[in-house]
């Protein structure tokens, strides 16, 4: 079985199509980014597999369960980080995994673990509001993980933070893959995708542009001998990314 | 466990942490602090004020007596202000807003020049069954003051009961439930939707077990929590009022129930907390004072018919059967018919526009 199946997914937003019949595989235990600039659709195409927002049309399957049909069944098999902090900052680290602990029907115990593997445990009791970016990421992270998911999806994990932080993100991404876990990553950092990602699509107005390892996409569209991934999207969509005041570490 | 059995039981997750995290915003809290102390503003503040020190006496005189019905102030402060009643029937109906019906004897004057005692009878509202010795022994002494010889107010079992559509303390002791109800769920509840939209926490939500519906009956469940602790309040102020408590539970359950579900859909059709704050007051405008107008005697018969088909004037009346004499069951069937469609309408379009949410 696949970890995620995508065949011809589409999604328009009153006659704009963000997503436009795109189709892949993602094997399970690969990591597998998913590269564009802001608009291309990438969060869109997201909130598709994870069950948020109903395709247009095509299908896709997640651990086997249909986005649309099957939504129960996927729920419990993927975690999520979102590319906004979106926690309860009025609650400590602690009560935010432990309100989510009982919607997932997880022991306490795993709170613990988890804040543990994210490096949260000194800080738990804080409330978020003395949290830093960094801090606020991992607890997403940790958030993500409680109910032990086969699937990851992270939306733009290191975008804004610090270079050492999101070090330590990719730092535990690379880990989780390492147990076993898929993970199916947004980005924008091409060195990002390239020195994390098994594979790579590149997806640009909605459409995948290219799929492939970092070093056959590399090859394919060789320029020179330091080619980068970020050579690759020019060559391919005429543009650069956008990072704004950003930078990759 | 079953699906339903879930289900509940991450409604009730949401709940909790939505009751605990009202607690800690601000601004939900001073709106339940504000709404705790308008319930006691207008329940001090109406008919129902159980500070005044004046009493306002109904006089039924069978013999035209001399006595001059003017507004007296005793020794000890108390005030007696006087009506006067053309029958029994016009005694009972004054009565709705006054604390004491007299009947003075054919012979009143008589036994006054007399010198010797006089036993009036007496009649109070139903609000006052609990207190008949002590208002008893306080109106004679009162009484034996103004009138300057021995007085005995016999009130005994004559303690009258409001019809069903009864305007004065019972219409007002009815609406004070809803207005509590009502304010408590527009202040409270749409903010519970806004809010996990605007933190975009709602998205983790529903991605989690948590589908839209259940995360909405969440957001009802902890509405109801907050609901029932400020009508409860309410209704604690009111008690003495309450005949029928069956039928006020089941007022405050249908109440409350609509007053959920028009939050509800306020909150998931509107984006932005400064937007519900303007919407709230043309809302409550709507769905409270309906209510309180219904049956004013000056009403057209044409704006008596239309206010008789809302859904305010049905959980008015609702509520106001259990402060009143239980009679004119079948008026009051018609407004549980029209509450219950309230409420099914209402609850549809909520889920109507869940459905609506991953589209």
């Amino acid at each position: 079985m696949k970890a995620i199946e995508v065949i011809n997914l589409t999604r328009n937003f009153n006659g704009l199509c963000a997503v436009d019949g795109i189709s892949f595989e993602v094997e399970q235990g690969e990591i597998f980014g998913f590269l564009g600039p802001n608009g291309a659709g990438k969060t869109t195409t997201i909130r598709m597999l994870t069950g948020q927002l109903r395709p247009s049309s095509g299908s896709a399957r997640v651990m086997g369960c249909d986005v649309v049909h099957e939504r129960g069944s996927m729920k419990p098999r993927i975690g999520v980080v979102f590319d906004s902090q979106n926690l309860y900052e009025r609650m400590s680290a602690r009560e935010n995994l432990k309100f989510y602990a009982r919607l997932y029907r997880v022991d306490k115990s795993r709170v613990e673990e988890v804040l543990d593997q994210v490096g949260l445990a000194a800080r738990a009791d804080d409330k978020l509001s003395k949290y830093s970016n960094g801090m606020k990421q991992r607890l997403l992270i940790g958030r993500a993980l409680l109910h032990e998911p086969r699937v990851l999806f992270l939306d733009e994990p290191t975008r804004g933070l610090d270079p050492n932080i999101a070090r330590d993100i990719r730092k535990i991404v690379l880990e989780l893959a390492q147990s076993g876990m898929t993970v199916f990553l947004t980005t924008h950092y091409m060195e990002e995708a390239d020195q994390l990602s098994h594979r790579v699509a590149i997806i640009d107005h909605g459409q995948i542009a290219a799929m492939d390892s970092p070093d056959e996409l590399k090859k394919e569209h060789a320029a020179g001998e330091s080619t980068t991934l970020e050579d690759v999207f020019v060559s391919l969509t005429g543009r650069h990314l956008g990072r704004g005041s950003e930078s990759y570490e | 466990m079953s699906k339903i059995m879930d289900d509940f039981y991450i409604a009730f997750t949401i709940a909790i942490k939505d009751v605990g995290d009202a607690f800690k915003n601000k601004a939900t809290l001073t709106n339940i602090l504000v709404l705790v102390g308008l319930v006691f503003f207008f329940y001090w503040m109406s008919t129902l004020r159980p500070f005044d020190r004046r009493v306002d006496v109904v006089i039924l005189d069978q013999g035209a007596s001399d006595l001059q019905l003017e507004r007296t102030t005793l020794t000890d402060g108390a005030e007696l202000d006087f009506r006067s009643a053309e029958s029994r029937a016009d005694l009972e109906k004054k009565m709705a807003y006054r604390h004491l019906g007299l009947v003075l004897p054919a012979d009143f004057d008589q036994q006054i020049s007399a010198g010797n005692g006089i036993e009036l009878t007496g009649y109070v509202s139903w609000a006052k069954r609990g207190q008949v010795v002590e208002l008893e022994n306080q109106y004679s002494a009162m009484f034996s003051e103004l009138l300057g010889v021995p007085v005995a107010v016999q009130i005994g079992d004559n303690i009258l009961l409001p019809p069903f559509d009864a305007l004065g303390m019972a219409s007002t002791a009815a609406f004070h439930v809803y207005f509590a109800i009502l304010w408590m769920a527009l202040a409270v509840v749409p903010f519970l939707i806004i809010e996990e939209r605007k933190a975009k926490t709602m998205d983790a939500l529903l991605v989690s077990p948590a589908s839209p519906g259940v995360v909405v009956l969440g957001k009802a469940i902890a509405g109801l929590i907050l609901i029932t602790a400020i009508a409860g309040i309410s209704i604690a102020l009111n008690r003495a009022y309450i005949i029928h408590w069956g039928w006020a539970f089941l007022g405050f359950f249908l109440a409350a129930s609509f007053a959920i579900g028009l939050a509800l859909l306020l909150g998931t059709i509107i984006r932005s907390p400064q937007q519900i704050t303007l919407w709230m007051l043309p809302v409550a405008f709507l769905f409270v004072v309906p209510g309180f107008f219904a049956d004013e005697p000056n009403l057209t018969p044409a704006a008596k018919s239309v206010m008789n088909w809302l859904p305010a004037v049905a959980f008015n009346r609702i509520l106001g059967f259990s402060v009143s004499d239980g009679s004119n069951v079948s008026v009051l069937g018609i407004n549980l018919a029209i509450a219950i469609a309230a409420i099914a309408l209402v609850y549809m379009i909520v889920v109507w526009q869940i459905r609506r949410s991953d589209r």
